[in-house]
């Protein structure tokens, strides 16, 4: 599990644009923006390459000047045991 | 991975990038994600006096969140670490949900095992009971033993049962071990009950003297209160009066430790001081203050046999007479500060610079006090000479400036003493003694004159005595762990409740040490599994909704009572010429009589809080909390006392508590003061309104000494008292783990310089013993407390360490309180 | 009813545990390797919750003076000393505690240190108090409940060295207004490391614990003193005879 919190700066005048595409992207959400078209966005996939991809494709998107990550929470879902088996193959 | 944990990581997320930006997310937002279909509603901590308002997390019928209400006047969104775990002391492992009877072969036996129960069948041997024992020895021979832990509708439901049904005064709540003295004083002095001022005091006052009160560990949100004015307020000081060093020394500018018993000595010479240096308020106590002296030699409270009651000159005397000033003046004048410091053992310049507060006149002064002044064998004594000093100096009754005795339960005002579940009171401030008062009762309760016995009851200490004695017979302890609690349970409490005569029934949510001393168990439901209403120190009444359902078949102490009195009948108990004065009542049981009765049954269900459960009222089919309360406030308004007027019921529900009197929809800060208490008429500026004069008084009470002093063969004072970790007898808080493992079990707190002497070192397992019993425990020189050489303090919230087996029966002779600070012991190798 | 019982501690986590089950069932060089690897890795430092005794030595004197004599463990009254087993971070056979599980009690007459034949455990150290096992260190300010404002401070209160290894700083609480906060902070000249505040505190994962020393002090270089302290501790400027000229001011305001 990947959860991030972003902070999008758009063209204030495309915010409304970019704040449409963004919800269309899965596993991001909106929680607030600015007037200055800044968006307060939350990212929630299943690892952190996954959503170093969606990071990518969001910084791509028309009308996005920047994006920060702010806040990343990742968690391990493999368990114990296998990290561990991991281990003794090297 | 949980659901809801993944979004409260999202919220944390999406908090983290709004605070970047400097957004506030929208309230729902946050509240929704993070929360996770949670429903938060007001309530009131279960704990201490102080009352923290707190928001109660519902999800699935579980609390399962809590959280310190942020805009709570009394505590701001904070708590003390029991405040941050109320969300697990209802779901101890052990929780009773069944009635539990001791049977041999199918049938009741003194001397069986506990065995399940119906409810039924648990009434039924009640009933049996409880009317062969008013058949057999008449109406002293029942007894309730109650709590400043009930609600204010289960306090009020329960003396009516007791007084008006069964027509007993021996109901007795255990803030007779924890405020009796302090009632004493107030009625003494004012002619009514509780504080003057009210917390806001804590931001008001220049400075602060504790004389006897741990508020660092006892009373938390309010030592943090008074803390930050000490920080945050030029010049604040902190007096700091105490028999051994705890944790408000922290925080002290005058560390005053002094010889147990010698704070009467204390307070005697600051009130010469306040004399001799001419700092008397004269306009005020010529206005306001009545000047006598109490009669002395009074003797200790101890069964009438014993050789100290003997000695007494005056045992159990309260009268007072009126004395000129300069008659007390003199009076006090043998209290100079040579003897002061001699006696007390503190060094003259600290004594001195206490004495020149009180008497700065430029100072606001706020006294506060707990159990020190309380559990005293002078304890009423102790309270009144604290006024005495706010007397002379005319500081009291205003913002800033007061005696303010704090409360150990969350409604040890609202329940057991404003609703007058004592042996001799009724309730608003009523005695049981006065025809007068018991005139507004049974006009009230529409019962026939002669219900209401004129004598007091027995008090707390004598019903363990009597049911020792084998006089009471049939007895209930509800919402309190009283053989924990009360002093001498081994020569008094436990031998009672096995008497073979007696039959003891105690209803609790877990199997305490009272549980399974007893012969019947009714399990009960807590805290939050019913609406209720509590009122704190500061005279704030706070009510809150049923949240979540009981377990089992656990039900409300008031469940219980109302209930119970559908199985008795007014002509198996009242006397035929009674109730021939009242013929309509032929044939009725007290049910009827007492709770379906046209008045509590008069607000319908279609009342209740939308939205909420109601369990007790659903089972009765009329709003029963609100019933009682709207009948109590007649009290309050049709009485002979003013000054005790609540809001409307509804009006609880809506906001976060009002401090009584609540005139025209205002609540009072401070009493007996112009524009602020609306009994005190333009002009008057100040009135104490409680007695006819308008005046209070000042009552002089000398040094007398202690029941019992450490000696050649018991060689320490003994003190117990309590922890920050857990709550009185610990029997919410034991069951929180992690409150567990910070305080797992007592210890006893002894000086280093003792310990060596006896060839101890600390964490050594030790027998501490007094003439009464022993118990093992370990010895601790390093810890919070700090006793001065020749003392040692244990706390008493463990049940594997029963402190109260030790502890002396002595009781201050007026308000029947025991003095648990105070009597001899030793501690030898285990 | 909550029992009276010592905790029963767990001295080796799962992880340990499956290693070593792993160990026995695996057979051939390869394994011979990995415990090889393991051996090495171990001689480094002492993993973060693992402590030593009262008295040892530096990690590395104290490994070359331990004999894995497991005397100390046998003689501590409590369930806190255990000895290091294979797999685990900690060199096999040397003693250890955990303070979340067992903190030291602190006897006053220390029988690990009376026990230990080498003086792995320093027999010079004859006062608990001047023990120094580890020091506590207030790791997570945002979850203490003391800095949150709520009045638990359970840290301080258990502190054998109360007001002395931890102290509670008084300090106003600018979100709350009219309440204070009461920080705890830890001192680390008096601090024993012994864990009481670790073990207790009522979070779920505790925000105050205890590290090896070196893994919880900084260390500042030897180049720059503290002005006020070397004045201090000379008890008198370390430069002496510069002189304060006067200054000149108006007549009337001196």
């Amino acid at each position: 599990m990947s959860i991030s919190g972003l902070v999008i700066h758009t063209h204030p005048f495309q915010a409304e644009a970019v704040a449409r595409k963004i919800g269309a992207v899965d596993g991001a959400e909106i929680h607030a923006a600015t007037d200055d078209g800044r968006l307060v966005v939350t990212l929630d996939e299943p690892d952190n390459a996954k959503a170093s991809d969606t990071f990518v494709r969001i910084q791509d998107l028309d009308g996005v000047l920047s994006v920060s990550l702010v806040y990343n929470y990742f968690e391990q879902q493999t368990d114990e045991k296998e990290a561990i088996d991991d281990n003794f193959q090297t | 991975m949980t659901i809801s944990r993944r979004d409260f990581i999202k919220t944390n997320a999406a908090l983290a990038a709004a605070a970047a930006v400097g957004v506030t997310l929208p309230a729902g937002e946050s509240a929704l994600a993070a929360d996770d279909g949670i429903r938060w509603d007001k309530g009131v901590c279960r704990f201490c006096g102080t009352g923290c308002g707190e928001l109660i997390g519902v999800r699935n019928d579980k609390i399962v969140a809590v959280q310190g209400d942020p805009d709570s006047p009394v505590n701001k969104g904070l708590n003390c670490i029991k405040g941050y775990f109320l969300a697990k002391i209802m779901y101890g492992k052990d929780r009773l949900t069944k009635p539990l009877l001791r049977m041999k072969n199918g049938k009741f036996d003194k001397n069986g095992e506990f065995a399940p129960v119906s409810w039924d069948q648990a009434f039924d041997i009640m009933a049996e009971k409880w009317t062969a024992a008013i058949k057999k020895n008449g109406p002293t021979s029942i007894g309730m033993f109650g709590s400043g832990q009930w609600t204010i509708f289960e306090g009020y439901a329960a003396v009516k049962l007791m007084k008006a049904g069964l027509g007993s005064n021996n109901i007795d709540p255990n803030a007779r071990h924890c405020m009796a003295s302090a009632v004493g004083a107030f009625m003494r002095a004012f002619a009514l009950d509780e504080p003057m001022g009210c917390y806001d005091d804590l931001e008001h006052a220049d400075a602060f003297v504790l004389w006897g009160s741990n508020m660092a560990e006892m009373h938390p949100i309010l030592y943090s209160r008074m803390a930050n004015t000490r920080l945050t307020k030029p010049g604040c000081e902190v007096h700091v009066m105490s028999t051994f060093r705890h944790r408000n020394f922290d925080l002290s500018d005058n560390d005053i430790i002094f010889t147990p018993q010698t704070d009467l000595v204390i307070a005697n010479y600051i009130a010469n001081y306040i004399i001799q240096n001419g700092a008397v308020n004269k306009e005020f106590m010529d206005k306001h203050i009545n000047v006598n002296k109490t009669t002395t030699d009074i003797g200790y409270g101890l069964r009438p046999g014993h050789p100290l009651q003997k000695k007494a000159k005056n045992p159990n005397k309260g009268k007072f007479t009126k004395i000129s000033f300069d008659e007390y003046a003199k009076l006090v004048s043998e209290y100079t500060l040579e003897k002061a410091s001699k006696m007390s053992g503190v060094a003259p310049e600290k004594l001195e610079r206490l004495a020149k507060l009180y008497a700065d006149p430029n100072k606001k002064v706020v006294s506060f006090w707990t159990m020190g002044c309380n559990q005293h064998t002078r304890g009423v004594w102790m309270n009144g000479l604290i006024y005495n000093i706010h007397f002379l100096v005319g500081k009291i009754s205003e913002p800033g400036n007061g005696p303010f005795s704090l409360t150990g339960q969350p409604s040890a005002c609202g329940t057991a003493r404003e609703v007058g579940t004592f042996a001799h009171r009724l309730p608003a401030d009523l005695v049981v003694k006065k025809e007068g008062h018991r005139k507004v009762a049974e006009k009230i309760w529409n019962i026939p004159p002669g219900v209401i016995p004129p004598k007091p009851g027995f008090h707390a200490v004598l019903q363990n005595r009597k049911l020792k004695d084998g006089k009471l017979n049939a007895y209930w302890v509800m919402c309190t762990n009283n053989l924990q609690a009360a002093p001498n349970m081994n020569e008094e409490g436990y031998p009672g409740y096995r008497n073979p005569k007696n039959f003891i029934v105690v209803s609790d949510p877990y199997p305490t040490v009272t549980a399974m001393a007893a012969d019947l168990i009714l399990p009960t439901a807590m805290w939050m599994e019913k609406e209720g209403a509590y009122g704190n120190a500061e005279r704030r009444t706070q009510f809150w909704r049923q949240q979540v359902s009981s377990p089992g078949e656990s039900q409300s102490d008031m469940w219980q009572i109302v209930e119970f009195s559908k199985r008795l009948k007014v002509d198996d108990i009242w006397p035929a010429d009674v109730l021939a004065k009242k013929p309509e009542h032929k044939g009725k049981t007290l049910y009827e009589v007492l709770f379906a009765n046209g008045q509590v049954n008069k607000f319908p269900l279609s009342e209740l809080q939308p939205g909420f459960q109601n369990d007790e009222s659903h089972d009765f089919g009329f709003y029963v909390q609100k019933g009682l309360f709207e009948e109590y406030r007649r009290f309050q308004f049709e009485g002979p006392k003013k000054g005790h007027e609540m809001a409307p019921f509804e009006t609880y529900h809506k906001n976060r508590g009002m401090r009584w009197p609540v005139i025209d929809g205002k609540e009072t800060m401070w009493r007996y003061r112009e524009d602020y208490d609306p009994h005190v008429k333009k002009g008057e500026g100040v009135r104490f309104y409680g007695r006819k004069d308008g005046r209070a008084n000042l009552i002089f009470a000398p040094y007398e000494p202690p029941a019992e002093s450490p000696d050649k063969e018991y060689d320490l004072w003994l003190v117990t008292g309590r922890v920050l970790e857990h709550w009185h007898s610990g029997t919410m808080t034991r069951r929180v783990p992690e409150l567990y493992r910070a305080f797992p079990n007592a210890k006893v707190y002894m000086n280093p310089a003792d310990a060596r002497a006896r060839e101890l070192r600390c964490g050594d397992e030790v027998k501490l013993q007094t003439r009464r019993g022993e118990l093992l425990t370990r010895i601790e020189t390093r810890g919070r407390n700090k006793p001065p050489e020749g003392m040692v303090f244990i706390p008493f919230f463990d049940a594997s360490q029963l402190v109260n087996k030790l502890t002396l029966d002595a009781t201050d002779p007026l308000s029947k309180e025991a003095d648990f600070k105070k009597c001899a012991c030793r501690v030898v190798e285990a | 009813m909550v029992s009276d019982k010592p905790i029963e501690r767990s001295r080796v986590n799962n992880r340990r545990r499956f290693l070593a089950d792993t160990a026995r069932i695996t057979c051939g060089v390869a394994i011979f390797g990995l415990a090889l690897g393991l051996y090495s890795k171990q001689g480094r430092s002492l993993p973060a919750t693992a402590l030593r005794p009262p008295g040892a030595l530096s990690e590395e004197d104290f490994l070359g003076a331990c004999v894995r004599c497991g005397q100390c463990v046998r003689d501590c009254p409590y369930p806190t000393l255990g000895l290091a087993e294979l797999g685990g971070e900690v060199t096999v056979g040397t003693p250890f505690f955990t303070a979340r599980e067992a903190p030291c009690e602190m006897c006053e007459d220390i029988p690990c240190i009376a026990a230990c034949p080498t003086g792995a455990l320093d027999p010079g150290v004859t006062d608990i108090d001047d023990a120094r096992m580890g020091l506590a260190v207030l790791v997570d300010e945002e979850n203490c409940l003391a800095f949150l404002g709520l009045r638990c401070e359970v840290c301080y209160r258990v502190c054998p060295l109360i007001g002395k290894a931890i102290t509670l700083e008084h300090q106003r609480n600018p979100r709350a207004g009219m309440l204070a906060r009461f920080l705890p902070t830890v001192h680390s000249d008096r601090c024993t490391g012994c864990g009481k505040c670790e073990e207790t505190c009522v979070l779920d994962e505790a925000a105050i614990k205890v590290f090896p020393i070196e893994l919880a002090k900084g260390k500042r270089g030897s180049h720059y003193r503290l002005g006020w302290g070397e004045k201090q501790k000379a008890g008198k400027p370390r430069v002496s005879g510069i002189i304060e000229p006067p200054s000149r001011r108006p007549e009337a305001r001196l």
